[in-house]
């Protein structure tokens, strides 16, 4: 097989990923699944290696769907055509209880196993103890109360296996919009199914396994060739989450240590020296460990890398069992397992990577679940019923890469910008409440030779009712990071405006009631900035504070630039105040 | 006499309609600087060869319809009018947030966007209705004044305005609107509720800042070739093509620019559409339009051209949403100006650079070093090196061969077989966005006959059409000019709103059915001031709506009696059946919301049956040259030209037609045939694997 034939089969693969894709987009219900696009599809060997996903979030795909397909293969080792399975057990290769996973065997006419097609969605209720999948302040997976399924057949034959979706109907809160998801699900695994029975029946199953092969070693040999081009260097770094509850109250220090090889063209992250599993919601999974590990890796080298088992033959990621950033020991719960101490970790390892050098890594990315994004509830008189719902108004940005400033739109590394935001408008008209203000922070960004992207103020309340709003904001204590002379961003704040325009300070993780006319305000967390501010160019400081982005002191005090206050440069006082600012460097000596 | 111009970016296209109903086609090189210079050189050329004087034949005609990528260049080129852009206080950034998205989820070395309108020349204005119309903080004049003062000093020179829920209460818009025009008496502005009044901020806010910024130069260009029209002696009536697929009085896009953004694209599944009715077999048609450096896909869907809301200006996520719906159309960087690559691992990629028109292919010899599409199908023998558009421009083969070798050696492949292997990149990149489109609006393409337009669709259409499963290719003899074509027969149209949101079960009755007469009232307003030659015209009613819970509309022809009063059932009824089409599944316990009420209004303004005269030229002896087969290696291939074909006739592959604009190779699995509409037909042996449905079957 040569280089046209593999363009043109990978391309074939891709679209397969697409077209499963498509379907859980167009018929999935709930607003997790079509606005924050909290959902993968991907395409793997009978042997679960991992070939293709299409433009899923990171966290669901690099690694788990392998994990999952090897325990479905110890519990059900002989598999039939029809067959389909559900997976949600955080110990058994899921990411957290919420993203259930569908995953159907592609078995041929003669009975031959040849891929696994899997489908991943975060539900929108998965049975907790609570209304809510995040349960950050829980014991163990027993106070946390999802059902979990280790990998259970949920059809044969092509059919629902009724006793199943009887236990789910039962139990998850809102059981027609769970059998429309899991419908979505079905039909967009079994697409995957059909075009790859087409395309064995089409190009001849022998030379798909071929084309396989063939795939992982180009991936293989693009990984290497990109680790090649980083030096040879032992990287130790951390990071800290916020002190929510469950976690020391000094916050989680999260250690690790980056090895590369350039001339192996090897990599290896050693996640083994962090702390042991605590009884809150906070762990990690094996699936999201090494998945964030991964992305960290992914987002900092070549981006036209294909990640798939090939490339991953260069990585070595060392987990140690019952360690919070590891493999999580049973009953500790993972339920927010993709999100806060994997979204610190996917930071650190970006950060690693920049301490290897310049025009590598990335600065830290806003950590997550600001009020902005809060899940919203109360009773809505207009159509006489109550509501619960996550909202998505402007949150998260990010930190900047060696190239470009900070995508102001990430939410979060882990959801990689996929996250889409909702309409003021829309707002208003589904719940009772009112949007008074959403703009970006002047002055707030990680300044740096790229910056990150800035924060926002979000300001809203309930309007002609009351309503709750629940959120767990990490970056208030320790914000993101900059890295390479690059400043870190300021801090994620929240606090409430009563009816007497009185400020009231709210905690990290909280459930606020608003009365009719009181607001809330979430200062979101804007990301870290790359380099030294003073070494940005001067034309990019002066776009930054024609535009408002930054103060006409900060872009002298900060950035060493003098801008009169039409935006003209003097470039005589400019070049002196950045000699200085050089000089009182302590890191650039 | 009807002209129809498609102002491309390489070609200008025109199309003549006699008053016979005769069709005839021109294409004369774009003049970007001043595209009107363009348009004058290929009138010309078309009195020439009705051997008239230029202003007798000018005088001669009723109607130029016209299609310009004019507005979309200035955007691109940022040419546009600098722009203010005046919001509700506390929401100034619209338009950078957008709607979140993003794309290459490892990539972190592209930019984010800039706004529309930077955030310097955004002003809020304090003010704030509310989401049912009412006010709850007065507009502050004294505040909009000082702002006005400043726009003044900054030499705006054209003001957008959007505020919060102005589609539900536009009485701040409508004040700012008059202060402005007191204050600045020159200064053309846009208000978001008359250029788009839909829900959701950003669309409706980029819709109006984009027109805002469009008024200035697309006023002044169509002004001007108005002017230059006239002056030369043209009496009769000026209009344009829209990014809806229908055609505008020139007076009504002045004020509503945003209209030309795919103003000429659009066209061809116009065209496509109405070859697709006389073929009578099939009611789902994909049409590709494949030019020297872009690929543009559109539908036609149980005989209907499926729309978008979601239009990008630039790459989704990357660019600027126009806001409106219009048709959809996908662009992929893929045509005979697309270069072949060999990447680190080894691996083939054609495009998305493109040697364009200049230096274009190797095989231009104009100085293009890099292989190209076009080379490869040189190389093969598909395209005559002698009869390259219609033998006006020469190919050279041997420096097509020569690049080649640097790709042919790091594959490990001899030139010919590389060569087939560049087709088959392609070709496979075509057809990704192809089902990409036709999974988006559910469409089965094994189901659809493919309407080949375009200079270059020759080279691949028969592997695409097989790579998709698509049994029957169309290729009309107006496809190198399809959407200039598809100008010809486009209605005069034009679309209203009113955003009203209700859930279907406490519908005021009394309050929807007034709504309705007054788009009905609307509708006819338009087809009485704005149209002098209809034929006849259509009203359709349409609502946006969606299940309770869902964010995302859909669009939902509704069917009113004679009264005007609408039927809740029927509604509902025609909800589940749209619904059904797309998604598959229909919820029948879910509560029916609607958000906005639409009315368009099509009025025919002609009868041609897309028709050009044919030359035929009886000769019973052929050419035949070399073709690179794929596991054959070359083989004597028979040449028909366009001219010597038989009506009806079917010819066996393999054998290759050559058109004046296009040549087309048809394997052995193949037969092609002309039909009386000077169409090329051509049938795909089926592999036997697929049941045949009875439309392809019945097809000859």
């Amino acid at each position: 097989m040569n280089g046209a034939e593999l363009a043109v089969l990978s391309s074939k693969f891709q679209g397969i990923c697409q077209q499963m894709a498509n379907t859980l987009m167009r018929t999935g219900r709930s607003g997790v699944l079509n606005t924050a696009h909290d959902f993968s599809c991907c395409i793997l060997s009978a042997k679960n290696e991992f070939i293709v996903a299409d433009e899923s979030l990171p966290v669901h795909v690099l690694s788990g769907p392998d994990l999952m397909c090897k325990s479905i293969d110890k519990f059900h080792p002989v598999k039939k055509k029809g067959d389909a399975f559900l997976i949600n057990s955080p110990y058994h290769g899921c990411s957290h209880a919420a993203d259930h996973t569908i995953v159907v065997p592609v078995i041929d006419s003669k009975g031959k196993h040849h891929f696994n097609v899997c489908v991943k969605a975060h539900q929108a209720d998965i049975g907790n103890s609570k209304p809510t999948t995040y349960m950050a302040d829980v014991e163990d997976v027993y106070e946390e109360g999802a059902l979990i399924f280790p990998g259970t057949k949920i059809q044969e034959n092509y059919s629902d296996i009724k006793d199943i979706i009887r236990m789910c109907e039962i139990r998850f809160r809102v059981p027609k919009q769970w059998k429309g998801d899991y419908l979505a699900m079905i039909s967009s695994a079994r697409i995957g199914e059909r075009e790859l029975i087409q395309l064995g029946y089409e190009i001849g199953w022998k030379k798909l396994k071929t084309f396989t092969h063939k795939w992982f070693n180009y991936s293989e040999l693009r990984m290497r060739e990109a680790i090649k081009e980083m030096p040879s260097k032992k990287i130790k770094i951390s990071t800290k989450h916020d002190p929510f509850p469950g976690l020391p109250k000094e916050g989680l220090q999260i250690n690790i240590s980056l090895n590369i090889d350039n001339i192996k063209g090897t990599l290896t992250i050693d996640l083994r020296d962090n702390p042991d599993n605590l009884p809150c919601g906070l762990n990690l999974t094996e699936a999201t460990a090494k998945s964030g590990a991964m992305t960290g890796i992914f987002n900092s080298i070549d981006h036209t890398v294909p990640p798939n088992t090939g490339s991953f033959r260069c990585v070595n990621i060392l987990l140690r069992e019952g360690c919070i950033v590891g493999i999580p020991k049973h009953p500790y719960s993972c339920s927010l397992g993709t999100s806060n101490i994997c979204d610190r970790l996917e930071n650190a390892v970006v950060q690693a990577f920049a301490k290897l050098g310049e025009g590598l890594g990335m600065a830290e990315c806003g950590p997550l679940l600001p009020p902005a994004t809060g899940v919203i509830s109360g009773f809505d008189e207009r159509s006489n019923e109550n509501f619960v719902n996550e909202i998505f108004l402007f949150h998260t940005g990010a930190g900047a890469s060696p190239q470009a400033d900070g995508w102001l739109t990430l939410t979060g590394m882990g959801s990689a910008g996929l996250c889409l935001l909702d309409s003021v408008e829309l707002d208003e008209l589904r719940f009772p409440i009112k949007v008074y203000k959403q703009a970006i922070s002047k002055n707030s960004e990680g300044a740096g030779r790229r910056r990150g992207s800035p924060g926002a103020h979000v300001e809203y309340g309930p309007f002609n009712s009351k309503i709750k709003v629940a959120y767990a904001s990490d970056g208030t204590i320790f914000p993101a990071s900059g890295v390479r002379g690059g400043e870190s961003a300021s801090p994620a704040e929240q606090y409430k405006i009563d009816n007497n325009g009185k400020k009231i300070n709210l905690p990290l993780v909280y459930e606020v009631e608003l009365l009719d006319g009181e607001k809330i305000v979430s200062i979101t967390q804007p990301g870290g900035g790359y380099g030294f501010p003073y070494d940005r160019e001067i034309e990019r400081v002066k776009k930054d504070f024609v535009e408002g982005w930054i103060s006409n002191s900060r872009a002298f005090n900060v950035y060493g630039v003098k801008l009169s206050n039409n935006g003209k440069v003097d470039y005589i006082k400019t070049k002196m105040k950045r000699k200085l600012l050089k000089k009182a460097n302590k890191y650039e000596k | 006499m009807r002209i129809s111009i498609d102002t491309g970016g390489t070609f200008t296209d025109l199309v003549c309609e006699d008053k016979k109903n005769i069709l005839k086609i021109f294409k004369v090189p774009t003049t970007p600087e001043n595209p009107s210079i363009g348009i004058l050189n290929g009138l010309k050329q078309i009195a020439t060869s009705y051997k008239k004087n230029f202003t007798d034949f000018l005088s001669d005609i009723d109607t130029i319809i016209h299609g310009t990528t004019h507005a979309i260049n200035a955007i691109v080129t940022n040419k546009i009018a600098k722009t203010a852009f005046l919001c509700t206080k506390g929401h100034p950034d619209t338009l950078l947030f957008r709607e979140g998205g993003r794309i290459e989820i490892f990539n972190f070395t592209v930019e984010y966007p800039d706004p529309y309108v930077p955030r310097s020349l955004t002003f809020e204005v304090p003010e704030r209705t509310n989401y049912d119309g009412s006010i709850s903080e007065n507009l502050d004049i004294n505040h909009l004044k000082k702002i006005i003062l400043k726009l003044k000093k900054l030499k705006i020179e054209s003001v957008a305005v959007c505020l919060l829920w102005s589609t539900i209460n536009p009485y701040h818009e409508k004040q700012i609107g008059e202060v402005i025009k007191n204050e600045l008496p020159n200064i053309p502005f846009s208000l978001s509720h008359e250029v788009n009044p839909t829900l959701r901020e950003y669309r409706r806010a980029s819709s109006t800042c984009i027109n805002a910024s469009l008024k200035p130069i697309m006023s002044k260009y169509l002004k001007k070739l108005k002017e230059l029209l006239f002056l030369n002696g043209f009496n009769g009536e000026l209009l344009m093509i829209t990014s809806q697929g229908g055609i505008k009085d020139i007076n009504s896009i002045m004020e509503f620019p945003i209209h030309l953004i795919n103003s000429g694209p659009s066209m061809a599944p116009v065209a496509g559409k109405f070859y697709l009715k006389k073929s009578k077999y099939f009611k789902q048609g994909i049409v590709t339009d494949l030019g020297g450096t872009t690929f543009d896909i559109s539908l036609i869907k149980n005989n209907k051209i499926p729309r978008t809301r979601e239009t990008w200006i630039g790459e989704k996520y990357r660019g600027h949403m126009t806001g409106f719906s219009s048709i959809d159309i996908r662009s992929i960087g893929a045509g005979g100006g697309s270069i072949a690559w060999i990447d680190k691992g080894g691996m083939l990629h054609v495009g998305p650079e493109s040697a364009g028109a200049n230096p274009g292919p190797v095989c231009y010899d104009k100085g293009g070093e890099k292989t190209t599409v076009t080379d490869a199908a040189l190389i093969l023998g598909i395209l005559n090196s002698d009869f390259f558009l219609g033998g006006n421009i020469k190919l050279n083969k041997n420096l097509a061969l020569k690049s080649i070798k640097n790709i042919s050696k790091k594959l490990g492949m001899n030139e010919y077989d590389t060569a087939l292997s560049i087709l088959d990149v392609v070709t496979q990149n075509m057809a990704q966005e192809i089902k990409s489109l036709t999974i988006h609006q559910g469409i089965n393409p094994s189901e659809a006959i493919i309407i080949a337009g375009g200079g270059a669709s020759g080279i691949n259409i028969l592997n695409l059409a097989k790579n998709l499963g698509c049994k029957s290719i169309l290729i009309p003899d107006m496809g190198p000019v399809i959407s200039a074509s598809g100008a010809v027969i486009a209605e005069l149209t034009d679309e209203f709103s009113i955003t009203y949101p209700s859930k279907l079960n406490n519908l005021d009755l009394k309050l929807a059915n007034k709504i309705l007469k007054e788009l009905f009232n609307k509708c006819n307003k338009f087809a009485k001031t704005n149209v002098k030659n209809s034929i006849s015209h259509k009203i359709d009613f349409f609502i946006e709506a969606k299940l309770t819970d869902q964010v995302w509309e859909i669009e939902v022809p509704i069917t009113l009696n004679k009264k005007f009063s609408i039927n809740k059932e029927l509604i509902k009824k025609e909800f589940n059946k749209k619904y059904l089409s797309l998604f598959e599944v229909v919820d029948i316990d879910s509560e029916i919301e609607i958000i906005q009420w639409n009315a368009k209004i099509s009025c025919k303004t002609s009868r041609t049956n897309l028709l050009m005269e044919r030359e035929f030229i009886k000769k019973s002896k052929f050419n035949y040259r070399n073709v690179y087969i794929k596991n054959e290696g070359f083989k004597k291939i028979k040449i028909l030209n366009f001219n010597q074909l038989i009506y009806d006739k079917i010819y066996k592959g393999p054998n290759v037609i050559e058109t004046p604009f296009t040549s087309i190779f048809i394997d052995k699995s193949s037969k092609i045939k002309l039909n009386k509409n000077n169409s090329l037909e051509i049938k795909i042996k089926s592999n036997g694997k697929a049941k045949l449905n009875e439309g392809a079957t019945s097809f000859w």
